[in-house]
């Protein structure tokens, strides 16, 4: 059997208590994970661990006779859509295969690596799910489409319009930002809606900025804050798609808009477009963010965001509203400096100058 | 951000308005419900309609979330269409 022909049964089937489904049952997926190699094993294991990502189970790898991958490895796969919306698309470059003519192949390659290597240098975390998830991108998804996603399962990168937009793949905070969606996913679970959404879009804001600050070794006050940079098509009038800095000033043009975020909740948007308004919201949190970082100095990725890190993966819930996320960074701060450091109170200062209480 | 694009079957050149009248005459029955949205960030939502004389069509959805037909009809579109000026939200 074609190894194509067998991974297209491994992702069809059922398993009636969870609603998924395999023809192919789970113990002979393992069989083949644990003693096939090069490309089978590696699509083997990933049909293992997008059947436990569905159940909530994390630590795949762990149960296999042939153990984990070695701590700190990267696995990532680039897959080609050509301009369809089959995902993933076509294999076209593997971890450690060469470089590609196609840039968007690289820049997704290039900078999911870095966003990996940012979360275990700094954090100590292994992947999107703390155990080494294989870090899956797709380009080139459909013609001329202006977004980049998270999926649930993987990154999805569009080539943009050229009139408004570029290719998505151009901004390493952008990576950073549908990278963190997944690491969101795994942690807090942010609920994609209202407060709890702008949250959560705030979180892949605040850490896609830090990915890009940490790679040119920037400190708080060189940083641009600027999510999207590079990513407006020539001749439109802005910096990005949102400034943390300054919300509400990174674009101003006649064919895009004006950047509608606000920066304090007396301007907090309370419509229902945008899942309500968890893109135009997360205005407030990023500015929160960025006070506290630049009022704290130095790295910003080694206090400010190893708060908010700590927020996100030990104290935020699902359903959290921006006053929630207060108290978890407050507490988080408290946790990691004390309760009268100087990190807690910046922390504080900058909610209360976003008008989070 | 919303992107707003529109496409009149007479824009077209004749080969491609055939496949436009195509899709929509492909489009698949809307489910009452709402699909329940997975887990992810930054997917689009989709609000589609598609009028033929003084028949409508609507269907909203996120990416993923849309049947093949519908799906289709916005790539094309897309590819095809006339963008017009985005709204905030």
């Amino acid at each position: 059997m074609h190894p194509d022909d067998l991974m297209q049964q491994l992702h069809a089937g059922c398993d009636h208590d969870h609603g998924i489904c395999h023809i192919i049952p789970p113990h002979i997926v393992r069989h083949v994970a644990e003693t096939a190699s090069g490309e089978l094993r590696e699509r083997a294991l990933q049909s293992l661990a997008d059947a436990a990502q569905f159940r909530g189970v994390r630590t795949v790898m762990a149960t296999l006779a042939v153990g984990a991958l070695p701590a700190g490895e990267k696995r990532r796969t680039i897959y080609d859509a050509e301009t369809g919306t089959d995902l993933p698309g076509k294999l076209v470059r593997g971890e450690g295969d060469p470089a590609t003519s196609d840039v968007a192949v690289t820049e997704a390659y290039d900078s999911s690596g870095a966003v990996y290597d940012f979360y275990k240098k700094v954090y100590g975390r292994n992947s999107v799910d703390g155990s080494g998830l294989r870090l899956n991108s797709t380009v080139h998804y459909d013609v001329k489409f202006d977004n980049a996603f998270w999926d649930g399962r993987q990154m999805v990168y569009g080539d943009g319009d050229g009139t408004l937009f570029q290719r998505f793949t151009i901004s390493l905070d952008v990576i950073g930002h549908e990278l963190t969606h997944g690491i969101t996913q795994f942690e807090a679970g942010l609920v994609y809606q209202g407060e709890p959404g702008a949250l959560n879009e705030s979180m892949s804001d605040v850490f896609g900025s830090l990915v890009k600050q940490w790679k040119r070794k920037q400190k708080a006050d060189q940083a641009d804050w600027i999510i999207g940079e590079g990513l407006l098509a020539p001749g439109i009038k802005g910096k990005g798609l949102r400034s943390m800095s300054e919300p509400g000033t990174a674009y101003d043009d006649p064919q895009l808009g004006k950047d509608p975020q606000p920066a304090h909740m007396k301007n907090f948007y309370k419509g229902s477009a945008d899942n309500g308004g968890v893109h135009i919201n997360s205005g407030i949190p990023n500015r929160a963010f960025y006070l506290a970082a630049a009022a704290i100095g130095g790295f910003a990725w080694e206090k400010a965001g190893r708060i908010w890190y700590t927020a996100l993966c030990d104290w935020l819930k699902p359903r959290a509203t921006f006053h929630d996320a207060r108290l978890a960074t407050i507490g988080a701060a408290t946790e990691l400096y004390g309760k009268s450091a100087a990190e807690t109170k910046a922390v504080k200062a900058a909610w209360d100058k976003v008008g989070v209480k | 951000m919303t992107l707003r694009v529109t496409l009149a079957e007479g824009d077209l050149k004749p080969e491609e308005a055939q496949h436009l009248r195509r899709l929509a005459n492909a489009l698949e029955p809307i489910a009452a419900a709402p699909v329940a949205q997975s887990p992810g960030g930054d997917r689009f939502t989709y609000d589609i309609v598609v009028t033929a004389g003084a028949d409508t069509w609507q269907a909203s959805g996120a990416e993923g979330t849309l049947p093949p037909g519908w799906r289709a009809l916005v790539s094309f579109v897309t590819a095809h269409g006339q963008r017009q000026r985005p709204s905030p939200a």
